[in-house]
């Protein structure tokens, strides 16, 4: 688990030039609180999260700072001369499945730029959960994003808890990969259906609906809702039910991915689709699959103590285009395999829940499908007085709105699907 | 060619639904609480974070958060439907225009996987459309956030009659966890599918209702 006090990681700025100086530092997060800035960096080498409360340090040159403080119009061209054509797609549209909206720069085959427009799915999350009991404000943070709802919900339980059974922890991290799995899966389908491949979007949607059915049977809820509680979780894992099904699962990717990647029509597609390059990545501050697919190591499970004793390996590619970002996908779909059938035979007996004493402000983090997600939370006596999250998908909008300049029109679904955003993360 | 044999040797996937009862796997205890001989109710009704337990358990409140199975609820394995005010005058063939509203994702991933060989809707001649202009049904799911509503009932009056709205999800239905009201407020709703989200099972029988089925 990654989580701490933000006090106790706070430095001056000083500090954090010395640094960013001979190491690469990350911009995470930026929230205002009452009248303090308060901005998260982190130290992907050292593993390390600092906490500022600057405004000066350096921040016209990180582009992410816009997308962070809600500004999303600062990505827009402003002159994009003649000839171009503006369109406005959604927000009700079966294509994205969601309640978004892409506002498109484009001469009619190249693309121009392309912002996304939020705000249609806004249920402000982060003022609900004030003044509510963690009890409660779990059930709000589990339905700020619901396919991501392991990550978020384990974020807030680690941020609140001092440690917790062993027995949860391991509970924990299987509904986190299987979860990583889904959503994976998820995505290859997405692409396929981008590439009108029929029968591989049945087979891919198939993968999908299986773990979903594993999750039912083993938390009551195909989407884990109602697993984490502050201090443990509430269900005990059957362990049977998931060796059997990982064994099928894994045979059934295997094949179909050996398919997948033998279909020219289809790698066609991806390949050289919405290319990030590693300077991209740094300077966009970008995270998980969109850093990992051009080389860039970004991923908070390797600065995780919990991972040094589980077969987790992260996964990196250098091409950084749709294709590397696949590949990313398919590898660490293995390793997740893996993670769990390690984590299934070793796992502890110990209780499943303990009591926990909520107070301070304190952060937790969690590498999700798509990224890293970030909690922070003050709570005094188990009642939140005020929360912070920072959504994976908020940051690598950033990364696709660039990767996706001068791509063909027709690259547009490739490109949007292969990074796996989605509007509900950041929109909260 | 090879997906197509892979196609076969994986046999039949597809539910028998609604010829036959959803088996197991379809739906495990993923369904509304249902109290014990000794279940406790004053606890479980001052623990409920949606007030959906009174004297029984309110399908449309329950967010399915399991948080009364710790005073001896049960979660029942059956598909709940509400209530059914209104239903199409045809039901060979329907178009469904799916509209987001404000959801966590996680019901409009449900409805995403009606689209897969285990639900298959496409054979009880239910389909997507991408436009209005083609829909017979509205299926509102989401916390109706003010921004998107307005191109919600803009999709509603493109819509031909006859028509239905189906709300699925207690997001939709009674604002879930978010708030205190649902899309009532703003359209009138005639088939209404419970559950947080409402698995596909719930919504392919919701849609079969809508249709007359
Ligand atoms: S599952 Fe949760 S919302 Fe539903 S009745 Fe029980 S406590 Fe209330
Ligand atoms: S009803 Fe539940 S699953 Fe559906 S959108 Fe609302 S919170 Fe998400």
């Amino acid at each position: 688990m990654i989580s701490g006090e933000v006090e106790a990681n706070r430095i001056s700025v000083d500090e954090l030039e010395d640094i960013a100086k001979n190491r690469d530092v990350a911009l995470t997060a930026y929230f205002c609180r009452g009248d303090e800035c308060l901005y998260v960096w982190t130290d992907y080498e050292r593993g390390r999260t600092e906490f500022t409360a600057t405004k000066e340090f350096d921040l016209r040159s990180r582009p992410l700072f816009h997308a962070l403080s809600g500004e999303m119009d600062a990505y827009r061209l402003k002159c994009p001369g003649n000839d171009v054509i503006s369109l406005h797609y959604g927000p009700l549209t079966t294509g994205l499945w969601e309640a978004g909206a892409f506002e498109i720069l484009t001469y009619g085959e190249r693309i121009l730029n392309v912002t996304p427009d939020f705000g249609y799915k806004r249920r402000e999350v982060e003022k609900k959960v004030v003044g509510r009991r963690v009890e409660e404000a779990i059930f709000l943070i589990e339905r700020l994003c619901g396919t991501y709802s392991v990550a978020y919900s384990n974020a807030f339980c680690y941020a609140l808890e001092n440690g917790c059974p062993e027995r949860a922890e391991y509970i924990r991290a299987i509904a986190l990969e299987l979860e990583r799995l889904y959503n994976h899966f998820h995505v290859i389908q997405r692409l396929t259906a981008a590439a009108s491949q029929k029968v591989a979007i049945s087979h891919f949607s198939a993968l999908v609906e299986e773990i979903l059915r594993l999750n039912a049977k083993l938390f009551h809820h195909r989407y884990a809702f109602g697993l984490n509680v502050p201090g443990g979780v509430r269900r005990n894992v059957d362990v049977n039910i998931i060796d059997k099904k990982l064994d099928a699962i894994e045979k059934d990717f295997e094949e179909l991915v050996n398919i997948l990647l033998s279909s020219r029509i289809f790698i066609d597609r991806i390949h050289n689709t919405a290319t990030l390059s590693r300077e991209d990545v740094l300077k966009l501050d970008s995270i998980g699959i969109a850093a990992r697919g051009s080389g860039v190591k970004r991923d908070v499970r390797t600065f995780d103590s919990f991972y040094s004793n589980v077969p987790y390996r992260v996964m990196c590619e250098r091409d950084g285009d749709s294709l590397a970002r696949t590949v990313v996908r398919i590898r660490e779909i293995r390793n997740s395999i893996e993670i769990i059938r390690h984590l299934i035979s070793e796992l502890p007996q110990t209780a499943l829940k303990s009591e926990v004493e909520c107070n301070g402000f304190r952060y937790g983090r969690v590498e999700a499908a798509h990224g890293d997600v970030f909690v922070a939370v003050e709570v005094k006596d188990g009642v939140v007085k005020w929360m912070g999250i920072r959504p994976a998908s908020l940051v690598n909008y950033v990364a696709f709105i660039h990767a996706v300049e001068r791509n063909v029109f027709t690259d547009f679904p490739f490109a949007i699907e292969s990074f796996g955003l989605s509007f509900a993360d950041s929109d909260r | 060619m090879r997906w197509i044999f892979r196609g076969i040797k994986k046999g039949i996937l597809t539910t028998k639904y609604p010829e036959e009862k959803p088996a197991y796997d379809e739906v495990p205890e993923i369904g509304l609480p249902v109290p014990d001989k000794c279940a406790d109710f004053a606890s479980a009704e001052s623990n409920c974070p949606t007030g959906a337990i009174t004297n029984a358990v309110d399908a449309e409140k329950c967010i399915f958060c399991g948080r009364c199975e710790d005073f001896r609820f049960k979660r029942s394995r059956t598909v709940e439907l509400a209530e059914v005010r209104k239903t199409l005058p045809f039901s060979k063939s329907i178009h469904v225009f799916v509209a987001d509203v404000g959801s966590c994702n996680a019901c409009n991933r449900e409805v995403e996987m009606l689209n897969n060989p285990f639900y298959d809707f496409h054979r009880l001649g239910i389909f997507f459309t991408p436009t209005p202009r083609h829909a017979d049904v509205l299926l509102v799911v989401g916390y109706p956030v003010e921004k998107t509503v307005k191109a919600l009932l803009e999709a509603y009056d493109a819509m031909p009659e006859p028509k239905v709205v189906v709300a699925a999800g207690s997001c939709a239905l009674s604002g879930g966890i978010f708030g205190e009201e649902g899309i009532d407020r703003y359209i009138d709703v005639d088939v209404r599918i419970p559950g947080c989200p409402p698995p596909p099972i719930a919504l392919l029988h919701g849609l079969l209702k809508a249709s007359g089925r």
